[in-house]
């Protein structure tokens, strides 16, 4: 009890000329997102200002006014309309692909049919041809189903991807099958054991390929791009494209559109962020 | 055990004859997987297996999807040889891949190696690196083209702060690519960065132990224990990493406002596949475009999981 205040200890001082690097970076990191915030609740003319300001003058003239006219009085492009469009393609997609792939990769686990192997195989080998050669032929065959120009080919190529059945069936591969053998003896038909067996065994990769999924259908540029030109079906990310024009000298209202294009996904992140950090670990490293 | 459950069945089955289609869907015919696969198997045929084929034939046709493709043979391939546009877009892209590459993989590993390390705020600064990979590509190419706004711009204002000349980022060759670089890593870093951190994990502590009772420092532990048992990911982040650059696209065509300038300066290979495909209308040349850009990175992947094979022997 001699010490009157506890001294860091040599490790802490050790490590204090990397927290500060650290914090620099981090620093340096956040401030284009923070920059763009900040823009999006400030009033145009405390915007344009020579130097650049990071708060206005006043505090009080912060105001969320950019928000209210991007979304209220749209100049061109509906943002919200696009925001449920892209909440649509998101939601629906991911849940086909969720469960889609649950059902093929089962399959491939587990049942024993012709043809097995080679179907494994060809996914795998899918999985590393580059997505700008499916363009022009995927191109060719939307515009043959007259599908462009509707959410259709946004939601339905991304749930053939090969990604998800291969994720889900090492999965799969890696629970015992005594499980299943146990509930099969008592005579659990196979889609009941999927069901309530390798299913809640399987919540962490499920959620995996959920939380990708629809990182991925909400951020996909351009296939969007390419099928979609008509402002009632855009997605969040080309709608911006087209906002951009219709807001090109207005930052305010450029920003706020900005975070109403970046905010969902960040949120996403903020929340799920173990799950999404131990997933690009597994998906990256084993994938 | 599984044999004895599927005779006492037959036996069971015997007796009444189920219809065919109960048959077809009973777990014991060659068709039940069907019933599992399907869904999938259409989707992938049509949109991941058969168009890989039918590129490969549109590559081989004039086509303008206004009159009938007219098979061209490889006069696609040939003209792209001499398509000084799509030589300018192959060079710029090569250009990328050297500037981004090496920034894309070794900024991720030096943040990795100090949010490893037990300091405060880790997870946080973890987040800070990371959320930018959430965000969509065409909201963060619009946040920096502000940022690299030449008079109001958060770049010039704190370059100028340090005593450095200010650019009109955008609009300057050279100077363009470069501002896609940086916005890029600023993007992409929190991938690589991940899996730096799960790689580190896996290398035992005690190594480090044993090698500092050694009297080991810092660079010596860096370079005898950290970057070997790196090794793994770090072909892993190479290979993904170079390819995603030679694929560089999106963050282009919002940045540069689908121009490609200045004085196509860059313009990519995809965006070069894109113009020709969905501006021109050249069905034909822009999966010709796609064909080489594939075999461009088939190559390099190739190259690099023997050069890795090479420094394990």
């Amino acid at each position: 009890m001699s010490m009157a205040f506890p001294r860091p200890s040599r490790r802490t001082l050790d490590l204090m000329p990397r927290f500060v690097i650290a914090l620099v970076l981090a620093v340096v990191w956040a401030l284009p997102i923070a920059w763009m915030l900040m823009t999006s609740i400030k009033p145009e003319n405390q915007i344009v200002t020579i130097p650049i300001r990071w708060l206005p003058e006043h505090l009080s003239d912060l105001t969320f006014q950019n928000y209210i006219n991007v979304l209220a009085i749209p100049r061109g492009v509906d943002l919200i309309r696009s925001f449920l469009n892209s909440l649509t393609v998101a939601s629906i997609g991911t849940l086909c692909v969720v469960v889609v792939d649950t059902l093929a990769a089962y399959a491939l686990a587990r049942l024993r049919f012709p043809g097995r192997d080679i179907l494994f195989y060809a996914i795998v080998a899918s999985l590393i041809v580059p997505p700008e050669i499916l363009l022009i032929p995927n191109y060719i065959s939307v515009w043959r189903l007259d599908w462009l120009n509707t959410l259709l080919p946004l939601i339905v190529p991304p749930v053939g991807s090969g990604f998800g059945v291969f994720l889900l069936r090492q999965f799969f591969l890696s629970i015992p099958s005594e499980l299943e053998d146990a509930a099969r003896i008592d005579g659990c038909g196979r889609l009941r054991i999927l069901w309530s067996i390798v299913v809640p065994l399987s919540g962490g990769a499920i959620a995996t390929l959920a939380i990708f999924t629809f990182l991925y259908y909400w951020n996909d540029f351009t296939w969007p791009y390419i099928t979609i030109n008509a402002a009632d079906v855009m997605t969040l990310p080309i709608a911006l494209i087209q906002f951009r024009g219709d807001y090109f000298s207005e930052y305010g209202q450029l920003m706020a559109g900005t975070v109403i294009t970046a905010l969902p996904t960040i949120i996403v992140f903020l929340v799920a962020q173990r799950l999404i950090i131990r997933s690009i670990t597994l998906t990256g490293l084993k994938g | 055990m599984e044999r004895g459950v599927t005779a006492g069945r037959t036996r069971v089955e015997a007796a009444p004859r189920p219809l065919l289609s109960a048959r077809v869907w009973s777990e014991r015919s060659p068709l039940y997987a069907l019933v599992y696969l399907l869904p999938f198997l259409v989707v992938f045929v049509g949109f991941h297996v058969y168009p890989i084929f039918y590129g490969l034939y549109v590559s081989l046709t004039a086509w303008d999807l206004l009159t009938p493709p007219r098979f061209v043979g490889l006069s696609n391939y040939a003209a792209l040889a001499g398509d000084r546009l799509f030589l300018t877009s192959l060079r710029n892209t090569a250009l990328f891949v050297v500037l981004d590459a090496p920034m894309a993989i070794c900024i991720p590993l030096g943040l990795a190696l100090l949010v490893n390390e037990r300091i405060p705020l880790r997870t946080i600064f973890r987040s800070a690196f990371v959320t930018p990979l959430m965000i969509s590509a065409s909201s963060v190419g619009v946040l920096w083209q502000w940022i690299y706004n030449p008079a109001l711009g958060l770049v010039n204002y704190y370059a100028q702060a340090l005593g450095l000349p200010g650019q009109s980022w955008m609009s300057q060759a050279g100077w363009a690519t470069f501002a896609i670089v940086i916005t890029t890593v600023w993007a992409t870093s929190g991938f690589n960065l991940v899996l730096f951190l799960a790689g580190l994990q896996n290398i035992p502590e005690h190594l480090y132990d044993a090698a500092k009772v050694d009297g080991a420092g810092a660079w010596a532990l860096f370079r005898n224990i950290t970057l070997p048992g790196l090794r793994p990911t770090t072909l892993f982040v190479t290979v993904t990493t170079i390819i995603g650059a030679f694929r560089v696209f999106v963050q282009v065509l919002v940045m540069t406002n689908n121009s490609g300038g200045p004085f196509d300066s860059t313009r990519t290979v995809v965006m070069h596949l894109y113009q020709t495909g969905f501006q021109f209308f050249r069905m034909g040349g822009a999966a010709a475009v796609a064909w080489v850009l594939f075999l461009i990175i088939l190559v390099f992947t190739i190259a690099q999981f023997q050069m890795q094979r090479g420094a394990a022997d």
